[in-house]
């Protein structure tokens, strides 16, 4: 691919952005990458810009604007990345980036890879803290297990009167006690 | 009674408190990647999971002013209102808990509740969130935490918003400050009905945006230290306001509790002016004929699709509906 701008030199970088739904694509050499850069027609003022196989992020996203992915990287990585598809929901990588969505929980999985830089973007290099899904923070593998783990808190429950919450733990406790009756 | 006519912790500055959580199911493709078959699967396993204490409201059954009278009182956004695919709202009676089923993510829970309430709507919300996670297969990533459609919302996936109302900030030209200072803080500043829409009536929606490297408990008791700080600084405003011109601020309020009594016709942006007016006079005690739920109610009702619905549910002109929101007025405080 020849650089879109000097219409000489090959294109060794790719860059997307959808802003508003407005999409810009660039195919770019080093040296036109760098003055559009540096006159900021690029929109993009973050330094991962030229990053290997990075995914770009505008800026503007994080001020809760609806734009999102964008990516620049080599034109080579950018081929082999449009070949990948969700096992799930069949997006592809450019897909994600033109909606500035993810198509499935899978896709997370798929693209990993292209994935990691943007999330890096919002949300820095922080990890995961909240808290777990009940079925991994409890590891339980068998209903005894299950039922001790749920008895437990239903006794911090009510220690701290959260009886709602007590009343929905106890009905589960029972749920599940009718349930397997021969294990219990 | 809902969060919008009951009176709550700090309401003189804060009008409602809101806990978000997106979730998905796993196995199924979010938002617009949906089919209508796997959309009407997860509505069959979210409204059976949540059991019947939750009512449906099945948006294909609905008006569009039905629909309109949810997304204004803040049960459903106006992108879900507007969604040709199947979708549905599960609320509980008091419907301060409501879920909406094919939302962008599969499953958006929401507590609202009046005044500043983050701990208690978190609470609230967490119940039905643990009731849903037994019973589906939710997508969740060890390091990721909850997976969205939206990267933004990756993590927590909790949105906690709280509504305030900021006259004297807007008067003195603080908000625009203090909007930077909240940015840096890692929280976003809104209007009343969230991306991209004005802050009427001097309302305002404060939000954390920062899902990733905190905890559920961490976000919560941020947004409440912040938000007793701005209704400090809010407060401390009026006081001079008041102080410093107690006879203009006076005029001004009475002049608007005037207008929104006996006018007969009034658009719904000069409502918001005059009921910021209004509300700023109770909370000064100007005005004492009038309480925070009565201008919470009327907040609402004079919003179009509950004017029209209260009305018969006819459709009217823009001028028609400025008459009929004057009408409503005069009876609701005339």
């Amino acid at each position: 691919m020849i650089c879109s701008k000097c219409g000489k030199n090959n294109a060794e970088f790719y860059y997307k952005q959808t802003i508003n739904g407005k999409t810009q694509e660039y195919a770019l050499c080093s040296s036109c990458a760098e003055e559009l850069k540096k006159t900021g027609e690029l929109n993009i003022k973050l330094p991962f810009l030229f990053d290997d196989y990075g995914v770009g992020f505008n800026n503007s996203a994080l001020y809760g604007i609806n734009d999102i992915l964008g990516f620049p990287f080599s034109a080579k990585k950018k081929q082999l990345a449009e070949k990948k598809k969700c096992t799930l929901c069949a997006s592809t990588f450019d897909d994600l980036v033109k909606s500035g969505k993810v198509g499935c929980a899978k896709c997370y999985e798929v693209f990993s890879d292209e994935l990691q830089k943007s999330i890096e973007n919002i949300h820095g290099k922080s990890k995961y803290m909240g808290k777990r899904t009940r079925k991994q923070s409890l590891n339980v593998d068998t209903p005894k297990d299950e039922v001790s783990a749920l008895e437990k808190e239903l006794k911090l429950a009510i220690e701290s009167q959260e009886f709602e919450k007590a009343a929905v733990l106890r009905d589960k406790i029972r749920e599940i006690k009718d349930k397997n009756k021969e294990e219990m | 009674m809902s969060w919008y006519n009951t009176c709550g912790k700090e309401n003189d500055v804060v009008i409602s408190s809101r806990i978000r959580f997106a979730r998905n199911i796993v196995d199924y493709p979010f938002g617009s990647n949906l089919d209508e078959t796997s959309c009407n699967e997860i509505i069959e396993k979210v409204s059976k999971a949540l059991g019947d204490e939750f009512e449906t409201i099945d948006f294909k059954n609905i008006s569009q002013i039905d629909a309109g009278e949810l997304v204004e009182k803040h049960y459903v956004s106006r992108e879900f209102a507007k969604k040709q695919k199947p979708h549905i709202l599960l609320a509980n009676e008091k419907k301060d808990v409501s879920v909406m089923v094919c939302e962008e993510d599969h499953i958006r829970l929401q507590c609202i509740m009046s005044g500043l309430s983050l701990d208690e709507a978190y609470k609230n919300a967490c119940i039905y969130d643990d009731i849903l996670d037994d019973n589906l297969n939710i997508a969740f990533d060890e390091k990721l935490g909850y997976l969205t459609h939206c990267p933004t919302n990756l993590g927590l996936g909790m949105r906690a918003s709280v509504m305030m109302f900021l006259p004297a900030l807007t008067m003195t030209r603080s908000m625009e400050k203090l909007s930077l200072q909240l940015s840096n803080l890692g929280l976003t500043v809104r209007g009343m009905y969230g991306e991209g829409s004005d802050p009427d009536g001097c309302l305002y929606q404060i939000s954390n945006r920062v899902t990733m490297g905190v905890t559920e408990d961490e976000t919560l008791k941020k947004m409440n230290d912040i938000v007793k700080q701005i209704c400090e600084k809010e407060r401390r405003a009026r006081e001079v306001l008041k102080s410093d011109n107690y006879s203009a601020i006076a005029d001004k309020v009475g002049r608007a509790y005037g207008i929104l009594k006996y006018a007969r016709i009034i658009s719904s942006k000069e409502f918001m002016k005059l009921y910021a007016d209004v509300r700023l006079g109770i909370s000064l005690g100007i005005i004492d004929d009038l309480t925070y739920e009565k201008m919470g109610e009327i907040m609402i009702g004079v919003l179009p699709a509950n004017l029209i619905k209260n009305n018969g549910g006819k459709p009217i002109s823009d001028y028609e509906r400025d008459i009929l929101r004057a009408d409503y007025l005069r009876k609701a405080i005339g």
